[in-house]
C-alpha cells in the first residue's frame, strides 16, 4: 500500500513540474538571465529551482501552491543564491525601453531583487511615496508600451 | 478612504512584485476580501507581470526538461533510499550477493495475535459440514435405538422358544 502510495506521488510530482515548466520555463529562463549574467549558470539555476519545486511537492505531499507565473518568480527567488544576483540589470530590454532611469532602477530592485519600498528608498535616497508611485507609473508605462 | 484611490497609490504593485511591508499586506488582504474591485485590479496586475516575463522569456534550450526529469528522479532515489532501510535498498549489491547475508536481514513474521481470518467463502463449507454432521448424527441415533429393539426382539424369541422346549 505504502508503496502504490510513493508511486502515485512520484507520477504527481512528475506531472506538475511538467506542467509548470511547459508553462514558465521561458519565463523563468528569461527572468534567471537578467539577474545572473551568465546563460550557462542561468540554466543551471533553472533546473536546481525546479528540483527545490519538485521536492517541496513530494515531501510536503502537496505542491506548493504554484499557479501563476508570479507565485514561481517568487518561490525561484527564494531560491537563487544572494552572490550570483547582479545588482545591475542590463537597461535594454524591450519591455523597459520606455521607462525612466528612477522607474528603471526601482522596477528592477522590486522585481528582480523583491526588495522592500523602505529598502529601496533608502537606496535610491528617496522618499519611500516616491518610490511607491514610481513603482506604479513604471508598471503603466510597460502596460502601456505593450498595448501599444 | 477612497478605494479608486487606495488602488492607484501604487501598494498593489508593491505588494504583487513583493515589495509591500506586512501592514500594507495585512490591509490590502483585508480590502481585498471586502472590494472585489481591489481583487480584480490585483488580478489585472498579475496577469501584468505575466505578460512582462513572457515578453522577456527566453525558450530553453532542448533536453533541458529531461536534465531536470534526469535531476528530479535522483533526489527521489536519495529520498527513497533514505526511507527504506538500508538492507531493502535495492540499489545496495551486497544485499543481493547470496552468502553474504547477515543474520539481521531475516524478518520475523510470527504474528502477535492469537486470532486468525479466513475467506467468507468457508462459511458455506462449515454450514455444510455443521449440517451433515447433524444428519449423520441423527441416523446413528436412529439405527442404534433399531439395532437395540432388534437385540430385544431376540432375546425375547429366544426365551419364549427356550420356555417352549422346556414343556414339549
Amino acid at each position: 500500500m505504502l508503496k502504490i502510495h510513493q508511486e502515485s506521488d512520484l507520477t504527481e510530482t512528475a506531472t506538475h513540474v511538467r506542467l509548470i515548466y511547459n508553462k514558465y520555463s521561458g519565463m523563468l529562463l528569461g527572468f534567471i538571465s537578467q539577474i545572473i549574467n551568465d546563460r550557462a549558470k542561468a540554466e543551471a539555476q533553472m533546473i536546481s529551482i525546479f528540483c527545490e519545486l519538485a521536492k517541496a511537492s513530494y515531501k510536503e505531499r502537496s505542491s506548493p501552491n504554484i499557479g501563476s507565473w508570479n507565485e514561481l518568480r517568487t518561490f525561484a527567488l527564494n531560491y537563487l543564491p544572494a552572490h550570483t544576483i547582479q545588482l545591475e540589470i542590463a537597461a535594454d530590454l524591450p519591455a523597459q525601453e520606455q521607462l525612466s532611469q528612477l522607474q528603471h532602477q526601482v522596477f528592477n530592485l522590486a522585481y528582480y531583487q523583491k526588495k522592500s519600498l523602505c529598502d529601496i528608498a533608502k537606496q535610491l535616497n528617496q522618499t519611500e511615496e516616491l518610490i511607491r508611485k514610481t513603482l506604479k507609473e513604471a508598471f503603466t508605462v510597460m502596460k502601456g508600451k505593450r498595448e501599444n | 478612504m477612497k478605494i479608486k484611490d487606495y488602488i492607484e497609490s501604487g501598494i498593489l504593485e508593491a505588494y504583487v512584485v513583493g515589495s509591500a511591508s506586512a501592514a500594507e499586506t495585512q490591509q490590502l488582504l483585508e480590502l481585498k476580501e471586502k472590494h472585489p474591485e481591489v481583487a480584480y485590479a490585483l488580478n489585472e496586475l498579475e496577469l501584468d507581470l505575466e505578460r512582462i516575463a513572457a515578453h522577456m522569456s527566453i525558450a530553453p534550450p532542448p533536453g533541458m526538461l529531461e536534465k531536470i526529469e534526469d535531476s528530479i528522479g535522483e533526489l527521489i532515489r536519495q529520498e527513497k533510499s533514505n526511507r527504506m532501510p538500508a538492507w531493502a535498498d535495492p540499489s545496495n549489491d551486497q544485499n543481493f550477493n547470496g552468502n553474504d547475508k547477515p543474520e539481521s536481514q531475516f524478518i520475523e513474521v510470527e504474528g502477535s495475535s492469537s486470532h486468525m481470518r479466513i475467506h467468507k467463502a468457508w462459511r458455506w463449507v462449515f454450514a455444510a459440514v455443521f449440517v451433515l454432521g447433524k444428519i449423520f448424527l441423527g441416523f446413528a441415533i436412529y439405527y442404534y435405538l433399531e439395532s437395540r429393539q432388534a437385540m430385544k426382539e431376540i432375546q425375547k424369541l429366544e426365551h419364549q422358544q427356550e420356555v417352549l422346549k422346556k414343556y414339549q
